[in-house]
C-alpha cells in the first residue's frame, strides 16, 4: 500500500527517475492527446460525429462555466482552465481501471498543478490589464494591505495544490483500505463514491483557478464596464 | 514530506506539455470549427435574411402587378359590358323598329282587308236593299199604279222649268215628232191620252207620234225618251238614287271607323 505514486519507481534514466506518478501522466497525457487528435483531424462544420459533438459540448461547457464563474470573456482561459479540468477528470475517471494510480493522487502533481496556477493568475492579469495596473491590485485598498495580499496568493496555491491531492489520494486510500476488510461489493460503492469526490474536485479546482484568475483581470474589466456605462448615459443624455 | 520536488518539476513541463498538446489538437481546432460554424450559420442567415427581402420585394413586384392586372381586367370588363349595353340596345332598337314596321305592315293589310270587308258589306248591303225594295215594289205594282204613275209623270211634265223645256223642244225638232214612250206595263188608253195631252202642250206641238213599248225593268214608272233626253218617273230612278245615297252613307260609315282603329293602335 503507497500513500502515493511518487515512490513507485519504474525505471531510472540517467539522472531521471521515472516513478508511476509521472508514468501515468504520459498515459493520461498520450491518451487525451491521441484522443483529441483522432477526434479533430477531420472536423466538419456541418453534420458532427459523435465524438466532435462530445468534445464541442464538452468545451462550450467549460467556456459557458467561465463566463459565469469569471464574468468575462472565456477565450483567453479557456485552454488552461480546460486543460485543468480535462486532466483532473480523466486522470480521476482511469482510476476505475485496475492497476491505475491517478497522478493526482500525488502530492508533487497537484503541487505542480497549484504552482502553474499559482503563476498562471499574475500572467492572464498582466496580459489582460498590463503590468502596472496588476501590480497595484497587490496595493488595493491600500498600501498596507501589501503583504496580506501576497500571503493569500501563497496559501490559496497551497490550498488548492493540498484539496486536489487530500480529495483524489484519500479516495484511493478509503477504496485501498476497504479492499482489504471488505473484499466484495462494498469497495465499488467506495471506488463510485470516489470517483463523484474526483470528478467534483476536478470542478472546484477549475472554477477556483477561474475565480482567482478572474479577480486578477477583473479591474480592467470592470474599469471598461465603467467606461461603457458613462459612455451609454451620455448618449442617454444626447437624446 | 510528501511532494517529491523532482517529480513536481517534472509534472510542471508535462502539464505544460500537455497545454500546449491540448491547445494544438483540441482547443484551436474545435474553436476554430465552432467559430467558422458560426460564421457559417451567420452567413446563411444573412443570406437567408437577403432571400428573404427578395422573395419580399419580389411578391411586392408581383402583388403590383397583380394588382395592376385586376384594375386593366376591371377596365375591359366594364368596356365589355359597356360594349354588351350598347350593342343590346342598338339590337333592341333595331327589333322594335322591326316589330314597329311589321305591326305597320299588319295594321295596313288588316285595315285593307277591312276596307275589303266593308266595300264587300257595303255592296252587299246595297244590293240587299235593292234586290228587297225591287222585290217589294215589283210585287205591289199592277195596271192600276199605271194611272197613278202616269198622272205623276204629267204632273212632272207640266212642272218642268223653262230651261229643260226649252231643251226639250230643241231636240223634238231636231228628231221630227216620234217620241218614244216606255212603261213597266201598258199604259190605258185614257193614261196614253193624258201623257199625249200634256206632251203636245209643254212642248207646243200639233202632232204627236208616240211609240209606246213595254219596259219590265222600270218596275212601275214611265220613260219619256225624246233624242238624247230622257224624261221618266220610275221606281228604278229612285232605286238608283237610293243605291247612290247608300253607297255615299257606307264609305262614310266605313272610312272614319278605319281611322279610329288606326289611332287606337
Amino acid at each position: 500500500m503507497t500513500i502515493t505514486p511518487d515512490t513507485l519507481v519504474w525505471f531510472e534514466l540517467g539522472p531521471l527517475t521515472i516513478n508511476a506518478t509521472i508514468g501515468f501522466t504520459w498515459v493520461v497525457m498520450a491518451i487525451m492527446t491521441i484522443g483529441s487528435w483522432l477526434v479533430t483531424r477531420d472536423l466538419t462544420t456541418s453534420a458532427l460525429s459523435w465524438w466532435q459533438n462530445l468534445l464541442e459540448y464538452v468545451v462550450e461547457l467549460i467556456a459557458a462555466q467561465i463566463r459565469e464563474v469569471s464574468d468575462q470573456s472565456p477565450s483567453p482561459f479557456v485552454t488552461f482552465i480546460g486543460t485543468l479540468f480535462l486532466f483532473i477528470l480523466v486522470s480521476t475517471l482511469l482510476a476505475l481501471v485496475p492497476g491505475f494510480y491517478p497522478p493526482t493522487a500525488s502530492l508533487s502533481t497537484t503541487a505542480a498543478l497549484a504552482i502553474c496556477v499559482f503563476f498562471a493568475v499574475p500572467v492572464f492579469g498582466i496580459t489582460q490589464q498590463g503590468l502596472r495596473r496588476y501590480l497595484r491590485t497587490y496595493i488595493q485598498p491600500s498600501f498596507i494591505m501589501l503583504p496580506f495580499n501576497i500571503i493569500g496568493e501563497f496559501s490559496r496555491t497551497l490550498a488548492l495544490a493540498v484539496r486536489l491531492y487530500g480529495n483524489v489520494m484519500s479516495g484511493s486510500m478509503i477504496v485501498a483500505i476497504l479492499v482489504t476488510i471488505v473484499p466484495l461489493l462494498f469497495p465499488i460503492v467506495m471506488q463510485v463514491l470516489g470517483l463523484i469526490t474526483g470528478v467534483i474536485q476536478a470542478y472546484i479546482f477549475a472554477v477556483l483557478t477561474t475565480l482567482f484568475i478572474g479577480s486578477a483581470t477583473r479591474s480592467r474589466h470592470d474599469t471598461l464596464d465603467k467606461q461603457t456605462n458613462t459612455q451609454a448615459k451620455e448618449i442617454h443624455q444626447h437624446e | 514530506m510528501l511532494i517529491d520536488w523532482p517529480t513536481t518539476v517534472a509534472q510542471i513541463i508535462n502539464f505544460l506539455i500537455l497545454l500546449f498538446l491540448l491547445r494544438r489538437f483540441l482547443y484551436r481546432p474545435l474553436i476554430d470549427t465552432m467559430a467558422a460554424r458560426r460564421e457559417e450559420i451567420a452567413q446563411e442567415f444573412m443570406e437567408a435574411q437577403r432571400q428573404t427581402d427578395e422573395a419580399q420585394r419580389v411578391q411586392r413586384v408581383y402583388g403590383d402587378k397583380l394588382a395592376e392586372w385586376e384594375t386593366h381586367r376591371q377596365a375591359l370588363l366594364e368596356e365589355a359590358h359597356r360594349d354588351a349595353d350598347h350593342a343590346r340596345e342598338h339590337m333592341l332598337e333595331q327589333a322594335r323598329r322591326e316589330v314597329a314596321a311589321e305591326k305597320a305592315a299588319w295594321l295596313e293589310d288588316l285595315s285593307h282587308e277591312r276596307a275589303v270587308f266593308l266595300e264587300k258589306v257595303r255592296r252587299l248591303s246595297r244590293q240587299q236593299v235593292l234586290a228587297i225594295s225591287r222585290q217589294v215594289l215589283r210585287d205591289l205594282a199592277d195596271a192600276d199604279i199605271e194611272s197613278g204613275v202616269a198622272a205623276a209623270f204629267v204632273a212632272r211634265l207640266r212642272n218642268l222649268d223653262s230651261a229643260t223645256r226649252l231643251s226639250l223642244r230643241k231636240s223634238m225638232n231636231q228628231v221630227g215628232q216620234e217620241i218614244a214612250v216606255g212603261s213597266a206595263f201598258s199604259l190605258s188608253d185614257r193614261s196614253r191620252q193624258a201623257v199625249e195631252e200634256a206632251l203636245k202642250q209643254e212642248l207646243d206641238l200639233e202632232t204627236l207620234k208616240v211609240s209606246y213599248r213595254q219596259m219590265p225593268e222600270l218596275i212601275a214608272g214611265l220613260e219619256v225618251r225624246i233624242g238624247g233626253h230622257k224624261l221618266s218617273w220610275s221606281v228604278d230612278d229612285y232605286l238608283h238614287t237610293l243605291q247612290d245615297s247608300l253607297a255615299d252613307v257606307l264609305s262614310e260609315v266605313a272610312e272614319p271607323s278605319g281611322a279610329s282603329s288606326h289611332a287606337a293602335d
